[in-house]
């Protein structure tokens, strides 16, 4: 209890508060999974585990193809996003006007997904005219299909996604973070790189995984922006959702929601206790360094 | 006491300008190879600054830093023959000990085995001496700082650049590693500047000091003659319990000066000062050299003496301060030996003379 003059009641009250928020969160993730383990599905009056669903989904040729393709999407938006938004938010510490740049970092997260979604299409649309254009100026075909809808687009418009996701997750680790070390390592002859790799990348590396896991977590869940540039290839989700509108909700595709959030909670779960214990010493040792300056 | 020999650290006309202010104006300074260094100073005066200009951190705006007569002013700390110990949190938490204090030699390719060997070393050196495998945070602070002074010794580089490393220390720990940083310089005999607003600490460890404040170098030289004879008026008030007297010059005699102001007139020697009649001065007169007397034992013309009304007696342990305030209500500080000092009593308002020696006045024009 941190008041030591709380009223028992409402500091009971204040926990089963909490609590509650996190059953809100999680009874439909849960209810989803409970559903998927029923052998006769949703809204049965007989419930029977079983993990034929999954096999289901396991055996659908069209949905691993889907994931093979999502996975590598989500892999190559993690390749490109990651090191840009730690390179973006170190490079953010060092300037000084700071809400601006913020400010101006994390716009695209408040653009609705298919107003944003529809202007790179657009966008893309208008490029690849205009390269076409260059090209027949040319004389050639060099410059032909370099935006034309599929797999780079697609990827463009996650990295846009997410950059200001990985960007903020990073600079909150960052802040934890105390420039001082980098000096220290500089001062034993590290060049910058190697005082960022040595010193600062173990102590921020639980942020970056947790954005790396985002990126992941976000790629597998975005739907709107991925099926508008994507070109010919389908993802998971978009899979996902075409099942649900063309046949509607089947065993299958609760099998499916089990699988991503299981992965997600997984992911997460692995991140947050991995930093846990990560953090721990150095708290200690900030908590013993604030002390001893008290 | 130093001039012939090697200088380790050369500082010409060294500016450093953020916008509007300046934090460093035309610093000119040379320390010696070997040499305790302290730059002392109010919060906020420029040393710091001055340090990590030293150490790389800091370009200056203007001005050259030579170190072992290189210029070095354009080389980032890798490229440069120091290292630092910092006030605090710079030890690497994800490290061991060893590790922390290897670091340095890591960066250097040394072989794993011979940075054992010197790590083992070095913490011993330092009294640590088995502490290798054990994490930050379970050193208490003073070993932590110790830590740091390892990882800093262990590169065996030309200059030790030590900024307020006693500062998150309390007060006990603090004295006794004033002593063990001395002790440990003059036994590895390199170069430590020290960088610190604590007095005393700067008394215990320096051969030199350096008054730094609003990013000028008021005064340098060594401990004793910062303390017994700063030439400033500013060193004077920062250094030592001075009682300090400003007025104007109306007389000069026989290498003697009075000053004149609301106190009275008091005398004293110019110690080879040029000054002219009229002129601005103060004198300065440290507390412990002042005395409380009566009339009649104020008979010799080498003694000086104001008028002051007696205020309160505040009682320290090892001196009491007698506090004295002057017609013009200034407060006076005088210090005694509390056991030393004839016990009297005085009642609140009560008129007493204030008396020292004439040579222990000190003339400041500046």
């Amino acid at each position: 209890m941190l008041d030591d003059y709380a009223n028992p009641l409402a500091y009971r009250l204040k926990w089963a508060y909490l609590l509650g928020i996190v059953l809100i969160l999680l009874v439909p993730v849960f209810f989803n999974l409970y559903v998927s383990f029923n052998e006769f599905g949703f809204g049965a009056a007989n419930y029977e585990f079983t993990l034929d669903w999954y096999f289901v989904v396991f055996d659908d040729s069209q949905l691993k193809a889907a994931f093979g393709w999502t996975l590598f999407l989500a892999s190559i938006t993690v390749v490109l996003t990651v090191p840009a938004g730690v390179l973006t938010a170190k490079l953010f510490k060092q300037t000084e006007r700071k809400v601006l740049i913020v400010s101006l970092m994390l716009l695209p997260l408040f653009v609705p997904s298919d107003i944003f979604a529809s202007a790179l299409l657009v966008f893309f649309k208008n490029l690849n005219q205009g390269f076409e254009l260059l090209s027949d100026s040319l004389g050639n075909e060099w410059f032909y299909g370099w935006f034309e809808l599929g797999y780079m687009t697609a990827v463009i418009g996650l990295v846009i996604y997410t950059l200001p996701y990985v960007f903020i997750v990073v600079l909150i680790t960052m802040g934890r973070y105390h420039p001082e070390q980098t000096e220290a390592a500089r001062s034993c002859g590290a060049s910058g790189w190697q005082a960022f790799w040595h010193i600062e990348f173990p102590q921020i590396r639980p942020g970056i995984l947790s954005a790396a896991s985002f990126v992941v977590i976000l790629t597998f869940n975005e739907y709107t922006r991925t099926s508008m540039l994507k070109g010919g290839f389908d993802t998971f989700t978009t899979v996902l959702v075409s099942q649900m509108l063309n046949t509607g909700m089947s065993e299958q595709s609760y099998a499916m929601g089990g699988i991503v959030s299981s992965v997600a909670m997984l992911v997460i779960g692995g991140v947050i206790i991995s930093t846990l214990f990560r953090s721990n010493g150095s708290k200690k040792l900030r908590e013993q360094n604030t002390h001893q300056s008290v | 006491m130093t001039d012939n020999r090697e200088i380790a650290v050369e500082l010409r006309n060294v500016c450093k300008s953020y916008g509007d202010v300046q934090a460093l104006r035309s610093v000119d300074l040379s320390i010696y190879s070997g040499e305790y260094f302290v730059l002392l100073g109010p919060s906020g005066g420029g040393k710091t600054t001055l340090l990590r200009a030293i150490g790389g951190f800091i370009r200056p705006s203007a001005g050259r830093i030579l170190l072992h007569g290189h210029d070095m002013t354009d080389l980032p700390p890798e490229k440069r023959s120091t290292s630092m110990v910092f006030q605090s949190y710079a030890l690497f938490p994800h490290m061991t000990v060893a590790k922390n204090v290897g670091y340095g030699l890591r960066i250097r390719k040394m072989p794993k085995p011979e940075i054992a060997i010197r790590v083992e070393q070095m913490l011993t050196q330092v009294g640590l001496a088995g502490y290798g495998e054990r994490m930050p945070w379970e050193l208490s602070g003073g070993q932590q700082q110790r830590v740091q002074l390892a990882r800093a010794l262990v590169l065996e580089t030309d200059i030790i650049l030590l900024d307020e490393p006693l500062a998150s220390l309390d007060a006990n720990l603090r004295k006794d590693m004033c002593y063990e940083l001395k002790h440990l310089q003059e036994k590895v005999g390199i170069t430590f500047i020290h960088v610190t607003h604590n007095q005393e600490e700067a008394m215990a460890v320096a051969d030199r000091i350096a008054i730094i404040a609003d990013g000028i170098l008021v005064e340098h030289g060594d401990s004793q003659s910062i303390y017994r004879n700063p030439r400033t008026r500013f060193t004077a008030d920062f250094i030592g319990e001075n009682n300090i007297f400003d007025g104007e010059i109306s007389e000069m005699e026989n290498g003697n000066v009075s000053l004149v102001g609301s106190f009275g007139t008091i005398s004293v020697n110019t110690r080879g000062s040029d000054t002219l009649v009229g002129a601005s001065a103060s004198v300065s007169v440290r507390s412990e050299c002042m005395m409380i007397v009566s009339e009649g034992q104020t008979d010799d013309s080498s003694i000086q003496t104001v008028s002051a009304k007696y205020h309160e007696t505040i009682y320290l342990g090892l001196t009491t301060h007698h506090m004295v305030t002057l017609a013009d209500g200034r407060e006076l500080m005088v210090r005694f030996i509390s056991d030393a000092e004839d016990a009297f009593s005085m009642e609140k308002g009560q008129e007493v003379l204030i008396a020292w020696r004439q040579e222990d006045g000190r003339l400041h024009l500046s």
